[in-house]
């Protein structure tokens, strides 16, 4: 019932975070590269469980950098 | 059998052209057909940057295949095709149609969930933004009155403060003399000790 009113604001629209859309994910790392945990982002467990696999996709693709300096 | 939707993207090297990278994309998307796959969609990106350097290019050509089959024939095929070719950077293939599933499954859910009560919110929500906006133009145009006896005001305090000012600094003047008095007394209470027995004589 509630179920779709307990998602976070980044999961209330989509549920799906697409690894190739590389400017939003970059949102969620830290300058230095690092996936920012989530109680700096406030996403919810499953955004952020989705989020690092995304995330990690586009690493491996050099969409977003493993590390940055 | 249900289908099985993939996304198949890889990257090519940036010393090939735009004719050899639309060749390349042309030739895959048929091998992946020949295996039985259905094509669904070609999405060649242009000329990239990439965010690290992958076999001593900066750059790369994205091109990514959406496609659907039984069976992951296809799919391993061109993965194949991916490790031997030497041009191709780097390759992904990722099984999109749970995902699909799942956020379609949501989204049915939230239309369900919201449909009955999205009438009753958007109502009180418009009678809550009317009621602020009466209330806010109230207020606006309280605020506007107000300003305006506010101004009439604040110029008859202007007039009313000029001739205060005038008599304050008078006042002003008054009371420092007063304060200096006292700290002379003081002083003289500390410097001389004959004066505080005179004064309570005086008080008295």
């Amino acid at each position: 019932m509630a179920r779709g009113k307990k998602f976070c604001k980044l999961c209330a629209g989509k549920y799906y975070f697409d690894y190739k859309d590389a400017r939003y994910l970059s949102r969620f790392i830290s300058e230095s590269g690092k996936i920012m945990p989530r109680r700096i982002t406030g996403t919810c467990a499953i955004c952020q469980r989705k989020l690092t696999t995304a995330i990690k996709r586009a690493r491996h693709l050099a969409l977003l950098p493993y590390v940055q300096r | 059998m249900t289908m099985r939707r993939y996304e198949v993207v890889y990257v090519l090297a940036p010393t090939l052209t735009q004719e050899e990278v639309d060749q390349y994309a042309e030739t895959y998307s048929e091998a992946a057909r020949e295996h039985g796959a259905e094509i669904i969609n070609v999405d060649k990106w242009e000329k990239r940057k990439l965010a690290f350097r992958v076999k001593k290019f900066w750059e790369g050509y994205y091109t990514i295949l959406t496609l659907e089959e039984e069976a992951a024939d296809a799919v391993t095929e061109l993965e194949r095709r991916f490790k031997v070719n030497d041009t191709v950077i780097r390759f992904l293939t990722v099984r999109i149609d749970e995902e699909l599933k799942r956020a379609e499954k949501f989204r049915k859910e939230d239309e369900e969930d919201e449909t009955p009560a999205v009438p009753e919110v958007k109502k009180a929500v418009t009678e809550e933004t009317e009621k602020k906006e009466a209330v806010t133009k109230k207020a606006a145009t309280k605020k506007a009155e107000d300003k305006e006896v506010e101004s009439e005001e604040a110029e008859e305090k202007e007039t009313e403060k000029k001739p205060a000012k005038k008599t304050k600094p008078a006042e002003k003047t008054e009371e420092p003399a007063a304060k200096e008095e006292n700290p002379a007394e003081a002083d003289s209470t500390e410097k001389a000790e004959e004066k505080p027995v005179e004064k309570p004589e005086e008080e008295k």
